[in-house]
């Protein structure tokens, strides 16, 4: 093996471990090399490390340079692999239109069928973070083809992961569960403990939609056990709130009210806008439901105040007619006059 | 700059504060209750320093603190204390009626630890809602909408906003275009918006006060730049959410602007998986 191929292998193991100190410090190594191909590869890399690190402007540059290099070597790969990455970096920022025309440039250039499921798979986040439900089932179901046909198994589960996502959406609970139980049995066998924790509290929200609380419940139970094993602390948030919302219609509202405030407070310091939002309307209902319409009031409010600050107009709706609901009845000869002029 | 109105019968604490608080908020001094009301009705005050002891009873205290914290919800209420004579029931009595801070007068008095405390209280506050709102945005756009907001009762100008931040006024517009941000003008408009907005959530302010309290030129004024940058009446905006939801307009038209489309973020566990 050579130098470049033993940098290579340490830093994919590493990042595949979930090290990205280690996975940079061995990509740094590629990507200083003096061989032009390595070099990109690198780049590449580290812009890859860069963007699950969260640091989305440092791997844009790193892209940049990544690109400019597998431009001048003709490698059209990679520069596939590059324009996909900037493509995820566009979409997470919320920035659609480039991030589609990276992916369609993605999608011309790419010739093996790993990078071609991934691409689909980005398609499909994308279809259906603009509400595309159907698009983006599409898209999985051909990511879930191709990866499928090299036995890919880290893309499988993330298809899997997100087709499952868009069969919950589309309601269709079955082929929803069916995706989440692959999804899950791969991850399992992969020991990828992040997509397992994530697919079984999805699991839970679906078991806690079709009402069957007991399942959802365990669900939710070894979702937390695993996030609380990773340290994932907002991923715990997360668990808590479903977890909340269980017991609320369990109408254990003792059970639900300290697991939804851990909630809100974990999504506070970590400034979760939506989980906070989702736990704090949650708490309300749980407040109204022990007839403490003072803590409703506020807790809807705090709902309110965070979903119109992210312009989310039906949840702010919902909350309204909530609020409106906790008015004490009056009849109609005790309403207050409006005063004219 | 925010406006932070002292009620402190000590002119040795006065001082204190004075010293403190110089160059980074502005203070309104009131001699007693009525006069403390008076200011948070009449100015944006974003901060009451109190003194849980003056000349009254204890109790006559928290009434009149009640009644602070039921008119004004967005006032920030911080106790300046001496322990004796307050004893530890006091403040946790005090904490009851949901006061945000406390200064323990010669333990927490010397000017840092002041400053710290009063920043810590207000960041609950307006500052808190805006900041996770913003954390993507480069730091000088984001440091201009935060200065903007935290000096929305001054008259600010570009060139003083560019002055505030330490840059050339060119600097400042190319740097706003380039984040999608309204221009220098507008950003200053949009911060004075916010704070009305919060000032707006007290149930008892009429848009006039507020309007008065922020220096709009007239009532009208105020109600046709609230049509103008946010759709809406005064009225409409408190019963949406108040400052949130004029924030959550302006992040609105900056993702318009920069070619993005809001959608609602998702939890992350529900949200779609990328590969790279």
């Amino acid at each position: 093996m050579s130098e470049h191929e033993i940098a290579l292998a340490e830093g994919d193991e590493a990042e595949q471990k979930g090290d990205l100190q280690t996975a940079s410090v061995a990509y740094r190594r590629l990507s200083t090399s003096d061989v032009a191909g390595p070099a990109a590869q690198g780049l590449f890399r580290l812009g890859r490390v860069a963007w699950r690190q969260g640091r989305l402007d440092d791997a844009l540059e790193l892209y940049e340079r990544a690109r400019a290099a597998a431009i001048e070597l003709g490698d059209d790969d990679l520069r596939a692999a590059i324009e996909n990455g900037v493509g995820s970096v566009y979409c997470q920022r919320g920035i659609f239109t480039q991030a589609r025309s990276s992916f369609a440039v993605a999608s011309e250039l790419a010739a093996s069928p790993a990078l071609r499921g991934r691409i689909q798979i980005n398609m499909g986040a994308l279809a259906l973070l603009l509400g595309d439900v159907e698009e983006a089932r599409a898209s999985y179901e051909r990511a879930v083809e191709l990866l499928d046909s090299i036995n890919d198994e880290e893309g499988l589960t993330l298809a899997l992961h997100n087709l499952a996502l868009a069969h919950s959406e589309e309601q269709d609970w079955d082929a929803a569960e069916a995706s989440f139980e692959r999804c899950l049995t791969i991850a399992a066998k992969r020991g990828d403990k992040s997509v397992m924790a994530g697919a079984m509290l999805n699991q839970a929200e679906l078991r806690c939609e079709a009402e069957r609380y007991p399942e959802a419940l365990e669900r939710s139970e070894k979702s937390l056990a695993i996030f609380g094993e990773l340290q994932d602390e907002s991923g715990r948030a997360a668990a808590l709130r479903v977890q909340g919302e269980i017991y609320r219609k369990m109408h254990q509202l003792e059970e639900a009210e300290p697991r939804l405030k851990e909630a809100i407070r974990i999504a506070g310091r970590l400034q979760l806008l939506t989980l906070e939002a989702e736990a704090a309307r949650e708490l309300g209902m749980v407040k109204a439901g022990r007839g403490d319409v003072a803590s409703a009031t506020k807790w809807l409010r705090r709902a309110l105040a965070r979903f119109s600050l992210m312009s989310a107009d039906d949840q702010m709706h919902a909350i309204e007619e909530q609020l409106q609901a906790l008015k004490p009845w009056r009849p109609s000869g005790e309403q207050k006059t409006v005063k004219k002029g | 700059m925010g406006l932070v109105a002292t009620l402190l019968p000590s002119p040795h604490r006065l001082n204190r504060v004075r010293t403190a608080l110089r160059d980074h908020y502005t203070m309104v001094p009131c001699n007693d209750w009525p006069e403390l009301l008076a200011a948070c009705a009449a100015k944006p005050v974003t901060i009451a320093l109190i003194d849980l002891f003056p000349a009254s009873q204890v109790s006559d205290t928290f009434d009149w603190l009640r009644q602070v914290k039921r008119r004004f919800p967005s006032v920030t209420v911080v106790l300046y204390a001496a322990v004796p004579p307050a004893r530890p029931r006091d403040l946790f009595e005090a904490g009851r009626f949901g006061v945000d801070g406390l200064i323990v007068a010669d333990q927490d008095d010397e000017p840092r630890r002041l400053l710290t405390i009063i920043e810590q209280a207000e960041a609950r506050g307006i500052i808190e809602l805006l900041r996770p709102a913003i954390a993507d945005v480069k730091p000088t756009v984001r440091d201009a909408l935060l200065v903007t907001v935290t000096r929305a009762h001054q008259r600010l100008a570009p060139d003083m906003l560019a002055r505030i931040l330490g840059i050339r006024r060119k600097v400042l517009s190319d740097r706003l275009v380039q984040a999608g941000f309204p221009t220098a003008q507008r950003l200053i408009a949009w911060g004075r918006l916010v704070v009305a907005a919060k000032m707006l959530e007290d149930n008892e302010r009429t848009a006039d006060s507020v309007a008065l309290a922020l220096d709009f030129p007239s009532g009208s004024a105020f109600r046709n730049t609230c049509q103008r940058y946010v759709h809406a009446a005064p009225h409409q905006i408190r019963a949406r959410g108040g400052a949130a939801y004029v924030i959550g307009a302006l992040l609105r038209h900056v993702q318009s602007a920069d070619g993005r489309r809001q959608t609602l973020p998702r939890v992350h566990t529900r949200a779609p998986r990328l590969a790279v």
